[in-house]
């Protein structure tokens, strides 16, 4: 086990080495640099040749590779160059804000769609099942952005009932905001139980079709019972298997919620950082979303190893 | 063939879902030759209107007819969707099976290019890439092929590994095939009910990858239309009550992309025989 | 200090008095009367805050925020007001007097006013010294610097006594040059305050060597990267202007100033405070503005439809035009296409397509300016020529199509024209032009406004009449800024673009160029010309212009509006300002708004 969880670690560990390899590439292959397009239209050359100096940004790549990560060993990582604050001032910042929406969408969806993917299970193939299944297909199939637009215009253009943006400022002052949070978790969570519950219908039917259920059920148990003591914990720890691999998908989802809603997040961050070739911002935030991502595929991975020992000894 | 009709015969929501995307086709690849519209020349005089008799839909921001641009930009997007999913399946499916038959070194480098590739959630690595690439037709295809492609590869690379124990492989090695030859003409075909089940919620996935891109500005440009284009601009006016700038386009993808994953879901049940209780 | 050139179009602030409520700049209730303190909340643009404090800016941090930001706490050497429309020097506002010149023109002679720091401490003319070490020591460092011009051209700056500076230059200028676009963007310094290379050294003469300076100025610019001590830090509390910073949250840019006791100068504010309220976009800031949360707010372009319920609900709504010109950029270095674009006819017939009258009724809904060339046309009248309040190129697909056919194109309505004429005769394409050259160009546009958008759609579209093929594509700004430089055959950098539209302005003067002299955009090599522009009689008449007064500067102008360097679009409105009817506002020209001129009405 203990050799398992090394090798998953050390790998892990090459994971993050090789996204921090192409996408700092990726920033340094912008054809012009960052130079002008931070600068503006206005710049002199010798003001653009001082900024490349000072961020040394006239050396060769991997002198620049070396540095970057020469100075994220000493947990620096580095200084916005449009916003006059460092990076890891900005992610503390801004990373809350982020978690604090995907969080509480998470927890919403799973607190949904476990239930409705039990009714799903039990009732499938009747009336209620395939109700929720098309209005969850719905959800499904919907893009994000299309989502929040409707929520929106419904709710903030036709009703007025809630306000059209994210909260402003940081998680401090969301006590006096609460109601500008409403739209952007509810798209966030409606896309997220689609998703989970699409996931966890076919699961727990896969559970309920086991011999061992048949078993129970052919001696007597009921179904509520079977549901309870063998599809209902199996499927948790398909919902954290689940939600370990979920992370990306729920990131990409908050990057459109907050850019939709100007929910000045880390994905905002990020989409305004990689528009203005803010490399620095950019590259930190992918740091920590593939760390972020990372652990969590680990995480999921640990929990359906000890579920299964049958994958810690084959084929890794 | 038959294996087809007659998967589909229970199947109440593939046969939705089919002739959903068969109109989706129809509509915007014939439609344009009943309804004509200058989908090329802008005409800001007549920018914004409301839906009228000769515009049943409405006018976009520089004055194109909203009807003749859904169908154009259904052309774009169902193209873009599937073309992206067949690369990306293609491409994933080859990855994936070479992987898992080789194994060893090779798998265990190629899966870590896929696991360090997924780490970096799709839309960040877009929106950089973005900022290198211009987009056109075939530069969109090929990124959001180059991101789905890794799906496909897990999968089959799944399939893979618990096919080749299989006695039959040893049976084709005894007998001196290759394995170029295993793996193609032995694996795959096994798979395929995989890969097409996959395939099928490949284009689900990429019509609505193409709309978020478009919404975040990394669409085609101008004058293209494609459903997710027509939106972006629809964010503009959320206060402005032009409804016809939101609603058609975004109908437009929910149902495209609710029938392809009725098709796949039909398709995977039906492969499925466990699921048959 | 570089703000001073925003200011330069700055300030409608005491015209108030002078002007009352007349024209487009000032709002308010013609019968109310002045109600003395209150607070009034002031609407940022979206995702622009203030984040940089200190005077001597690097160019990255340069925005009319930060300009609205540090204007209000430092008072500059010489101050500009706005006259409809146009920068004028105020000098009862400014901390130099009118200056005198020797017979011979090169000296500058200005004395200060007395006036003092906020801690009681007298301004000097050694902090006007401070200035000029820490600029000349800094000088690439620095967003306001335009190389060639001050203090390069400065053979002496002496300071005969606490209050007299002179400035001695290499040739003879144009005293309104001299005036406008070099004294007019100093600023001035404390330098018993800011002359330290730590935080807890003591004060020296450091600026007066080279290293000292640097010191200096790396100092100063680390402490103005920690926002949140900008309340705190003892530096940023020697001011001489009329507010002082209250409060300041350095993660939202939301700031709240209120009115400087020691201010010395002519306009102390009326307000009790002066808020600036930061949005992450413009709906943010509508939904607030709905609200009734904002006195000064602005409504975005795309709810126009929406003015009638803004004045029912108490603001007045007007367009806020900057001193600006507007156009897009053409690259003449581009080894392809630039030999299509050196040819001054084919420039002709994409200006005769752009059709500004339609942009401005259509896509403007009527509130935008047509640019006629590099001078704004709304500009005072000692700037404009008359050649240039007409229209040189007026919109004609007919013309454009002569112009075409009649150098050798075959013209191939939407379709795509070719040369089939080549050759360097008067009636032949031009040279470096091969038979069969396509007329097609890519043109790179910002993406973010719709104006832009729909501008651009509409041009290719009436581009097509004459085969003119547009390709359009679409890039954030800060990613069209990063193309927009001349080729370097070297590295390859800026030989693939050959148009681009940052979405207006195109030029706003007032920032380094408070008299519309064209040195910085289309002299050759010029930090501003993006395109590569290269006219060797342009680049005479812009020299003049620096030397010769009025005339030249016509001449030079109307050469450019007639040459084309750039195709010229419509301006549209900084912003649509809404503004409480209960409030009396000063404002700039430059966007900058001055509220030490503001009060209530009841």
């Amino acid at each position: 086990m203990t050799l398992y969880l090394v090798r998953r670690i050390g790998q892990s560990v090459v994971v993050i080495v090789f996204v921090l390899v192409v996408v700092f590439g990726l920033t340094r292959a912008l054809p012009g640099g960052p130079a002008r397009a931070i600068l503006g239209p206005r710049a002199t050359q010798v003001a653009v040749a001082n900024f490349n100096h000072a961020y040394g940004l006239d050396q060769p790549l991997p002198v620049q590779f070396a540095d970057y990560v020469g100075a994220l060993g000493r947990g620096d990582l580095g200084f916005s160059y449009k916003r006059n604050q460092s990076v890891s001032t900005l992610i503390g910042e801004y990373l809350p804000v982020t978690l604090v929406l995907m969080l509480v969408s998470t927890v919403i969806a799973v607190g949904v769609a476990i239930p409705l993917g039990m009714v799903q299970a039990v009732r499938r193939n009747r009336v209620e099942d395939h109700l929720l299944t098309g209005i969850l297909f719905v959800f499904y199939s919907m893009p994000v952005f299309w989502l929040g637009l409707i929520l929106i215009v419904v709710f903030a253009g036709n009703l007025g009932w809630l306000p059209s943006g994210g909260p402003q400022g940081g998680i401090g002052t969301y006590a006096g905001q609460l109601s500008s949070l409403v739209l952007p978790i509810a798209t966030l969570s409606l896309v997220t139980i689609a998703l989970f519950s699409r996931y966890l219908r076919s699961a727990m039917i896969e559970a309920l079709v086991q011999d061992y259920v048949r078993t129970a059920r052919a001696k007597g148990a009921s179904l509520n019972r079977v549901m309870l003591r063998h599809v209902l914990p199996n499927s948790l720890f398909s919902t954290i298997t689940l939600l370990g691999l979920s992370i990306p998908y729920i990131f990409s989802g908050a990057l459109i919620v907050e850019a939709l809603f100007n929910y000045p997040g880390m994905g905002l961050l990020f989409w305004n950082a990689a528009s203005s070739r803010d490399y620095p911002v950019v590259l930190g935030v992918t740091l920590v979303v593939a760390l972020a991502t990372v652990a969590g595929n680990l995480a999921a991975d640990l929990v359906y190893a000890v579920v299964d020992p049958r994958i810690r000894y084959t084929a890794e | 063939m038959s294996r087809l009709r007659s998967l589909f015969r229970h199947q109440l929501g593939g046969r939705v879902g089919l002739v959903i995307v068969a109109f989706a086709i129809l509509f915007s690849f014939a439609g344009p030759l009943i309804y004509h519209t200058d989908q090329v020349h802008t005409a800001i005089d007549q920018a914004t209107l409301a839906p009228s008799a000769g515009h049943p839909l409405g006018t976009d921001e520089v004055g194109y007819d909203v009807l003749g641009r859904l169908m154009v930009g259904g052309q774009t997007s169902l193209e873009v969707g599937i073309a992206a999913a067949l690369i990306a399946t293609t491409f994933g499916v080859l990855w994936g099976a070479i992987a898992g038959f080789f194994g060893g070194l090779l798998d265990a480098l190629m899966m870590r290019v896929v696991d360090s590739l997924v780490a970096i959630p799709a839309l960040f690595l877009l929106v950089v890439l973005g900022t290198i690439i211009t987009p056109s037709v075939p530069v969109l295809v090929l990124v959001v092929g180059g991101i789905a492609w890794l799906v496909p590869a897990r999968l089959i690379r799944a399939e893979t590994l618990s096919l080749r124990t299989r006695e039959f492989v040893d049976a084709v090695r005894v007998m001196g095939g290759s394995e170029a030859r295993i793996v193609l003409r032995h694996i795959l075909p096994n798979a395929v009910g995989t890969v097409v089940v996959n395939a099928t919620f490949q284009v689900a996935d990429a019509i609505l990858t193409v709309a978020a891109l478009s919404f975040l500005g990394l669409g085609v440009p101008p004058p293209a239309a494609n459903w997710g284009s027509m939106l972006s601009s629809g964010v503009d006016y959320t206060f402005a009550g032009y409804w016809w700038l939101i609603y058609p386009a975004g109908i437009a993808i929910v149902i495209t992309v609710v029938a392809f994953n009725l098709i796949g879901d039909a398709l995977r049940e039906s492969l499925d025989v466990r699921l048959r209780v | 200090m570089s703000r001073r050139r925003v200011l330069a179009a700055v300030f409608a602030a005491f015209a108030i008095l002078l002007s009352a409520c007349q024209g487009g700049t000032t709002s308010g209730t013609t019968g109310g009367t002045k109600v003395s303190g209150g607070d009034a909340k002031f609407a940022m643009p979206p995702n622009t805050t203030p984040n940089y404090i200190f005077l001597m800016e690097p160019p990255q941090f340069n925005s009319n925020i930060w300009g609205q930001f540090v204007e209000l706490m430092w008072m500059q050497f010489y101050f500009f007001i706005d006259k409809d429309g146009n920068p004028n020097v105020d000098y009862t506002r400014s901390i130099a007097n009118a200056p005198t010149f020797s017979a011979d023109g090169l000296t500058a002679t200005t004395t200060l006013k007395s006036w003092n720091w906020s801690d009681g401490q007298p301004i000097t003319s050694r902090d006007v010294e401070f200035w000029m070490t820490m600029f000349a020591a800094n000088k690439s460092a620095y967003g306001g610097y335009v190389p060639g011009q001050i203090p390069d051209n400065l053979t002496n700056v002496s300071y005969p006594d606490a209050h007299t500076v002179t400035f001695t230059f290499d040739k003879k200028y144009d005293p309104t040059w001299i005036i406008y676009n070099q004294l007019g963007q100093l600023g001035v310094m404390p330098q018993h305050a800011w002359d330290k290379t730590s935080a807890g050294g003591a004060i020296g003469d450091y600026d007066r060597s080279v290293n000292g300076a640097h010191a200096v100025w790396n100092f100063l610019n680390t402490q103005a990267q920690d926002l949140s001590t900008y309340t705190t830090n003892p530096l940023w509390k020697v001011t001489d202007g009329p507010w002082k910073l209250d409060s300041f949250d350095a993660s939202t840019g939301h700031a709240v100033m209120v009115p400087n006791t020691s201010y010395s100068g002519p306009d102390k504010p009326a307000l009790d405070k002066f808020e600036m309220m930061p949005y992450t976009s413009d709906t943010a800031e509508f939904n607030s503005l709905r609200a009734g949360e904002l006195d000064y707010g602005y409504l975005p372009f795309q709810d126009l439809n929406q003015i009638s319920y803004l004045t029912s609900h108490g603001y007045d709504v007007k367009p806020w035009f900057s001193f600006s010109n507007n156009y897009f950029v053409i690259n003449f270095t581009n080894p392809k296409t630039g030999p299509l674009f050196k040819q001054l006819y084919i420039r002709q017939a994409m200006q005769r397509l752009v059709n500004q009258a339609s942009y401005i009724k259509n896509i403007l809904k009527g509130y935008g300016k047509p640019t006629y060339g590099p001078v704004p046309t709304t500009a005072n009248q000692d700037y404009v020529s008359a050649a240039e309040k007409k229209d040189p190129y007026p919109y004609s697909a007919t013309e454009a199509k002569n112009l075409l056919t009649s150098h050798g194109w075959t013209v191939n309505p939407n379709g795509t024209s070719t040369c089939s004429s080549p050759g360097t005769g008067s009636t032949q394409c031009g040279d470096g032009i091969a038979s069969g050259a396509k007329l097609e160009f890519k043109m790179q546009y910002a993406s973010g406004t719709l104006v832009a958008s729909q501008e651009m759609q509409a041009f290719k579209s009436d581009a097509s009449q004459v085969g003119m093929q547009i390709d359009l594509a679409e890039a954030s700004p800060n990613d069209v800024f990063a193309i927009s430089v001349p080729c370097d055959p070297a590295s390859g950098n800026g030989c693939g673009w050959d148009l681009v539209y940052w979405g207006g302005p195109g030029w706003t003067y007032g920032l380094t160029d408070t008299y519309p002299e064209q040195g910085q955009i289309f002299l050759t090599n010029a930090g501003g010309n993006a395109g590569g522009y290269s006219d060797p009689t342009d680049d005479q008449l812009i020299l003049d212009s620096w030397t010769s007064g009025l005339d030249a500067l016509h001449k030079s102008n109307d050469y450019l509006a007639q040459n084309l360097p750039v195709i010229w679009m419509p301006l549209a409105p900084f912003q649509m300002s809404a503004i409480s009817q209960h409030l009396h506002v000063a404002q700039g020209a430059a966007v900058i708004t001055l509220p030490q001129g503001w009060y209530h009405t009841s």
